[in-house]
């Protein structure tokens, strides 16, 4: 049993090895949000460049998937005091990380950074909060209106750009059966999900907005009520039911027009049955050009021992080379307005994605962005597809928002 | 005898009802691998897609092929090894001293660790990671031992259940087979080592299998205790077919139903041990 017992221990010995040798070299723990390959390969690039201009700098990369897996790994290092020196995140993560103290200010560096007047300030927003930089856009995923070229050529009809165009051009593209069920959608709008950004885009290119100096201004919101008469007038003569969390109608061939996230019109646009078939604008608006613009940005971590050398990194993987590389390689617009016409020439439709990152608006940056996107789900449920007066249910809205932030 | 009108109504309708259960209990294992031989597109469809047009065998390469699977295996592989081997030997130890050894305290000790089956993994993972993180022995480094087999292997080689589940076997054990073993000379180890651990082979082979496939299916652990793809285990490492657009289906399933197949054999060869497993402790011993 001796013997036994003295393997074992052998073995817990033998299995502890570290993994990680140790050296003089100063070391940045890296994390980045999502862990899809062609991201991987890029930051791959752009570590290994950095690394070879500073030979004195070790980056320690990892990713971890969006959604809970990200924020589960964030939540255990912090909590454990360990703390990550880089962070690759979104935008709900701004206010609710600066204010747990998990994110450093990065003002003094913004100011000296080469890039300071180039990054659109759309992008910019999204990192800033109480008039603080904190992280620095390297991915946008704007909302695009993505159409049909062939099915609008057909018809005879040019792309909207105003709600009054869109509304007679989805109308019109429209087949039902004899049913009088819709069986090819003007114009695919999700009624249901996880994050209904698209009621975003109608609300902002009314002219409107949800929260003002932080406070939420749902009641009595005429711009809201606006955006969300006209979606309920619209989309039962010309939309098909989906929730936002399953494949878009559009994608599967069986729209005209939708507002899609660019990257899930990627699939769309490689399959070959939709070659030259697929345009892309800003979408369509009542005054105002906007969209919805996610964005993940690099972070410093406040508990980073190194903040110069982790902004070294930053400003090195938001360069204006690695910016193209990364468009090159991932195919994110740009997020530096230098860079636009160039990114143009990658791609015809690059311009119009261009566009919808620089009029884009991200989540929120407040504490109860959660709350904000539960109650405006709720507001599009009752106000566009439920039967609810819209002003009664911003009333709602207003009420159900304040019980949230007051906890 | 002749079986009444209400009997055979009665039997067709058991049957078809277990027919339905099976049916909906298959369907989604049946959807995985369809999904798995698609094209996106066909995923894409609007009309389902149950038989795919042409069998996609290349995603299973494909999706071996993004990113380092063997070591994933590998990394699996290992951390499953030695917590079922470790575990096995704590847990029957720890078994055998609840059932057999008399002490002060026992039961209130034995019902401190049942309360541990109380407490989810969420709510002792900053804990544990806090505690793994500042021991700096077994080789550990700055980080301790996170990011290291060690720190993969050491939370899980001793459970509750698994104390619990010894203990109810070696409980139903004559107290004869004591007497004997310290006539012949046996102390409390020898009678443990010669006695009882070689009449413990269901307990161990249910106890295995359920470790087994714990162990193998881990996400939440490693995902917090790795850095880097070096120390990926495949169920974290099978988060990696999703970017910010969408979800590459046909490679999850594939890959999914690779890093399954360790499962499908253990439980092909150990189905006995794994029932017999999840009923111990169901009849009071």
């Amino acid at each position: 049993m001796k013997k036994l017992l003295a393997f074992v221990l052998a073995l817990i010995i033998v299995l502890s090895l570290p993994a990680v040798a140790e050296d003089e070299k100063t070391q940045l723990s890296f994390i980045r949000i999502g862990n899809d390959e062609p991201e991987r390969l890029y930051w791959a690039w752009v570590i290994e460049e950095f690394e070879k201009a500073n030979p004195d700098i070790d980056i320690q990369y990892e990713e971890a998937a969006i959604g809970d897996p990200i924020e589960t790994v964030l939540n255990t290092r912090f909590a454990a005091g360990e703390g990550v020196d880089i962070i690759g995140h979104g935008i709900l993560s701004v206010a609710q990380r600066v204010e747990a103290n998990h994110y450093m200010a990065i003002d003094e560096y913004f100011e000296s950074w080469e890039g300071k007047d180039d990054i659109m300030p759309a992008v910019l927003a999204n990192g800033t909060y109480n008039g603080h930089v904190y992280g620095l856009g390297y991915s946008v995923t704007p909302y695009v209106f993505a159409y049909r070229i062939d099915v609008l050529e057909e018809a005879g009809i040019e792309v909207p750009e105003t709600w009054e165009e869109l509304a007679d051009a989805a109308r019109e593209l429209t087949v039902k059966n004899d049913m009088g069920e819709v069986e090819f959608a003007g114009f695919c709008y999700p009624q249901t999900g996880g994050n209904l950004v698209e009621l975003d885009v109608f609300v902002y290119g009314n002219g409107g907005q949800y929260i003002v100096d932080g406070e939420p201004v749902f009641g009595g919101n005429e711009k809201i009520a606006e955006a969300a008469d006209f979606l309920k007038e619209l989309l039962p003569d010309v939309n098909m039911t989906y929730s936002s969390n399953e494949v878009n109608p559009f994608v599967s061939g069986s729209g005209a027009m939708t507002l899609i996230n660019n990257a899930a019109l990627t699939t769309m646009i490689n399959n070959p049955e939709y070659d030259g078939k697929v345009g892309i604008a800003l979408p369509p608006n009542n005054g105002t050009n906007a969209s919805f613009c996610g964005c993940n940005m690099l972070f410093i971590g406040a508990t980073c021992k190194e903040p110069d050398a982790a902004f070294k990194f930053i400003s090195f993987a938001l360069s204006q080379e690695s910016t193209l590389k990364r468009a090159e390689m991932v195919k994110i617009p740009v997020t530096r307005q230098s860079l636009v016409e160039e990114y143009a020439e990658m791609d015809p439709w690059n311009y119009a994605r261009s566009l919808c990152v620089t009029y884009g608006t991200g989540m929120p940056r407040v504490t109860w962005s959660t709350g904000f996107q539960t109650v405006r789900n709720e507001f599009s449920q009752n106000a566009v597809f439920g039967g609810m007066d819209s002003m009664e249910a911003l009333e709602k809205a207003q009420k159900d928002i304040e019980f949230k932030i007051e906890g | 005898m002749k079986k009444s009108k209400s009997d055979i109504v009665f039997r067709i309708l058991s049957r078809l009802f277990i027919l339905v259960l099976a049916l909906s209990v298959a369907f989604p294992l049946v959807m995985t691998i369809s999904v798995s031989l698609q094209t996106m597109n066909e995923i894409y469809s609007a009309d389902p897609v149950i038989i795919p047009n042409k069998l996609q065998f290349e995603n299973y390469a494909n999706a071996m092929a993004s990113g380092n699977w063997p070591r994933y295996f590998i990394n699996s592989a290992i951390v499953t090894f030695f917590t079922v081997v470790i575990s096995l030997i704590i847990n029957s130890m720890a078994g055998f001293v609840f059932a057999r050894i008399p002490f002060k305290f026992r039961d209130v000790l034995f019902v401190m660790i049942l309360l541990g089956m109380m407490i989810p993994t969420q709510v002792t993972l900053i804990p544990v990671f806090t505690l793994l993180r500042n021991i700096n022995i077994f080789g550990g480094g700055d980080s301790g031992l996170i990011n290291t087999y060690t720190g993969l292997v050491l939370p899980f080689i001793a459970g509750s259940f698994g104390v619990f589940l010894c203990r109810q076997f070696y409980v139903s054990f004559p107290k004869e087979l004591d007497d004997a073993a310290m006539i012949d000379g046996c102390g409390r180890f020898s009678t443990y080592v010669r006695i009882y651990l070689p009449l413990s082979g269901p307990v161990l082979a249910s106890l295995g299998v359920l470790k087994f496939t714990g162990t193998w299916n881990e996400y939440t652990w490693p995902l917090v205790a790795t850095s880097g793809d070096e120390m990926k285990t495949v169920q974290v490492a099978l988060t990696g077919f999703r970017d910010e657009g969408e979800i590459y289906w046909n490679l999850l399933m594939a890959a999914t139903l690779i890093a399954g197949l360790p499962i499908y054999v253990v439980f092909f060869f150990a189905q006995k041990h794994f029932v017999s497993g999840l009923l111990a402790g169901s009849v009071k011993a």
